[in-house]
């Protein structure tokens, strides 16, 4: 009789240190899971367009030679070498100069009071044409 | 007559693809990324040098539509923001790159003075950032 109650009770015992409750292990994951799911963000797609700024120069000059290629933006309009264009002909005559000579440096001066998305559709199509030597000057 | 005891469903697979979810999102995880104003809609540059990766040290003004200067989440005026370029050029010397987010209805007035004081300071590697492809 005696013996009966030994086996049983070493029994209980190795059940007790096998049971280890894992439900808060997973509650605590979901939780993480969720945190997860909620802060994931895919990023933009961004581009870069590197502009050089001639040292002290903070207007356009008016003694550069006329065989340089002067982007001007305006409020309202594109001017090349002071004819005012569309951005057609821009994309066209960006072209015809990568074409001719792809290093070749183009002055962008844009005026005080245009928009930067002006700007950026300039430096958007040098970019396309291949055109990465680009000075930026600012106009009153 | 016995009991038949009902199936209990095993949840060890379903355990095993959480831990995969979250393997996979702890190693996406990116802490560090650079948080930026939602209000500025950046102009789209679809043919631009595509930014693979972001340089440590970078400087990332943000120029809002009203022309207010923006870095992280801080409005600075023109001179605290001199201060912080000085700051930086004095830790991280003038190879510091500088990526202008600036909203497409921005005047250049104001960007220009973000260029000028980076200028002023010796920093010349000035890039002006486009979007190419929005996420959402």
């Amino acid at each position: 009789m005696s013996k009966r109650k030994n086996t049983r009770r070493v029994r209980s015992t190795k059940r007790q240190i096998e049971d280890v409750p894992m439900t808060p292990m997973i509650d605590v994951v979901f939780q993480m899971l969720i945190y997860f799911v909620l802060t994931f963000e895919i990023p933009d797609k961004m581009s870069q367009m590197q502009v050089w700024r001639p040292a002290g120069e903070s207007a356009a000059s008016t003694s550069e030679p006329v065989e340089l290629m002067r982007i001007t933006v305006y409020e309202d309009y594109y001017a090349l070498n002071d004819t005012r264009v569309s951005v057609e002909t821009l994309e066209r005559t960006f072209n015809r100069l990568a074409d001719l000579n792809p290093s070749q440096n183009m002055i962008v001066v844009a005026t005080a009071e245009s928009r930067h998305e002006k700007l950026v559709v300039v430096l958007n199509l040098l970019s396309k044409a291949g055109l990465t030597s680009v000075s930026l000057l600012s106009s009153n | 007559m016995k009991q038949r005891t009902v199936e209990s469903v095993n949840l060890t697979p379903m355990i095993d693809i959480v831990f995969q979810m979250i393997i996979f999102f702890v190693f996406t995880l990116d802490l560090e990324r650079e948080k930026f104003d939602e209000d500025i809609t950046i102009p789209d540059a679809p043919n631009a040098q595509e930014i693979k990766e972001f340089e440590p040290a970078t400087v990332y003004p943000q120029v809002l539509k009203d022309g207010q200067i923006q870095v992280g989440t801080a409005i600075y005026d023109p001179a605290s923001f001199q201060n912080l370029i000085r700051g930086t050029v004095k830790r991280f010397g003038q190879k510091v790159p500088v990526m202008i987010y600036a909203d497409g209805q921005t005047k250049h007035k104001d960007i220009k003075r973000v260029m000028d004081i980076c200028s002023s300071e010796g920093l010349y590697k000035i890039n002006i950032v486009g979007l190419i492809e929005k996420s959402n």
